[in-house]
């Protein structure tokens, strides 16, 4: 199903970034996971950030993890027979600069995107950075899909810094 | 065409005040269509939800005339525990399906949201149980 109003999509950089990421993905060999943007390869441990001297675009710019703040991580899969919340625990366990607070699911039953089909659902991870480490939110994408997708099919990983205010 | 939260446009003290749509726009990261979006709460208890819901829906309503939403599910009842507290995360997840008027922002969205559950919060939650908010961009 196409998505209604796809002539009127914006071609702002993130739209353009998220299109080219999806067009690496088509040219990953075969048997890699469908859909996402992250790096399938390289440690599983999470790795520290670019150097400060790396020239890097603003909109490139993984946001830096900040120790007491608070995070939350999207996982969308369509898989059914795995929980992947215990998967994200393994994950989370084997780290000990961030601290699981919780979980949670949700259910994405709509059409994302035209090469992919319905009834995505989305689990939810709220944690919380403990020690001062020098990750980006990007490193802890890249070492959770890596953790997870080993285990099970999965679309993608995001994690964004809540600035939770009333 | 007629959006899906039309029945609830405008219900909000802030969307009917004069120059709603002045105070409404300026700067910060705007709201891209086809993009997805969460409604974050974090509350003591899962008492409730149905009134925070109503702040969404109130939320959306009220800038219809720029943002369309469409539902696209929910974070139900994330528990949380830690030492010394115990808290619920609760969400909604929506797509942007039309953006109208592209200087309408994420902050914008996120302090409007914030002004309606602070609104209910010390009156219809014991405690002021809701005590977070928060609206951010997914890209999943």
């Amino acid at each position: 199903m196409k998505r209604p109003f796809k002539n009127q999509r914006p071609v702002g950089p993130f739209f353009q970034r998220r299109q080219q990421r999806r067009r690496e993905d088509k040219r990953r060999p075969a048997g890699g996971k469908k859909g996402g943007h992250q790096t399938r390869t390289g440690s599983s441990s999470i790795s520290p950030s670019p150097s400060s001297n790396e020239t890097q675009t603003e909109e490139n710019t993984p946001i830096e993890i900040v120790e007491g703040a608070t995070y939350i991580g999207l996982v969308k899969h369509d898989d059914d027979e795995i929980n992947v919340f215990y998967q994200i625990d393994d994950f989370f366990a084997e780290t000990e600069s961030y601290e699981m607070k919780g979980d949670g699911i949700g259910y994405i039953d709509a059409d994302m995107d035209p090469t992919q089909a319905d009834d995505y659902q989305l689990n939810v991870v709220i944690f919380q950075s403990v020690e001062e480490n020098n990750a980006t939110t990007s490193d802890i994408e890249n070492a959770m899909m890596k953790e997870i997708a080993d285990r099970m099919d999965i679309a993608s990983v995001d994690v964004q810094r809540l600035t939770l205010m009333v | 065409m007629q959006g899906p939260f039309a029945k609830y446009r405008p219900l909000g003290s802030f969307a009917q005040s004069d120059g709603f749509r002045d105070e409404f726009l300026y700067g910060g990261n705007e709201i891209r269509e086809g993009n997805i979006y969460l409604f974050i709460t974090q509350t003591r208890n899962n008492k409730g939800t149905y009134l925070i819901s109503d702040e969404i829906d109130d939320t959306i309503g009220s800038i219809l005339d720029f943002i369309q939403f469409e539902h696209m599910g929910e974070i139900t009842n994330a528990d949380v525990f830690s030492e010394d507290v115990e808290y619920t995360i609760t969400g909604t997840i929506m797509r942007a399906d039309i953006v109208k008027d592209s200087n309408v922002t994420q902050n914008q969205v996120r302090e409007l949201f914030s002004q309606n559950v602070s609104a209910i919060n010390s009156t219809d939650f014991e405690d002021n149980a809701i005590f977070a908010t928060d609206f951010i961009e997914v890209d999943i």
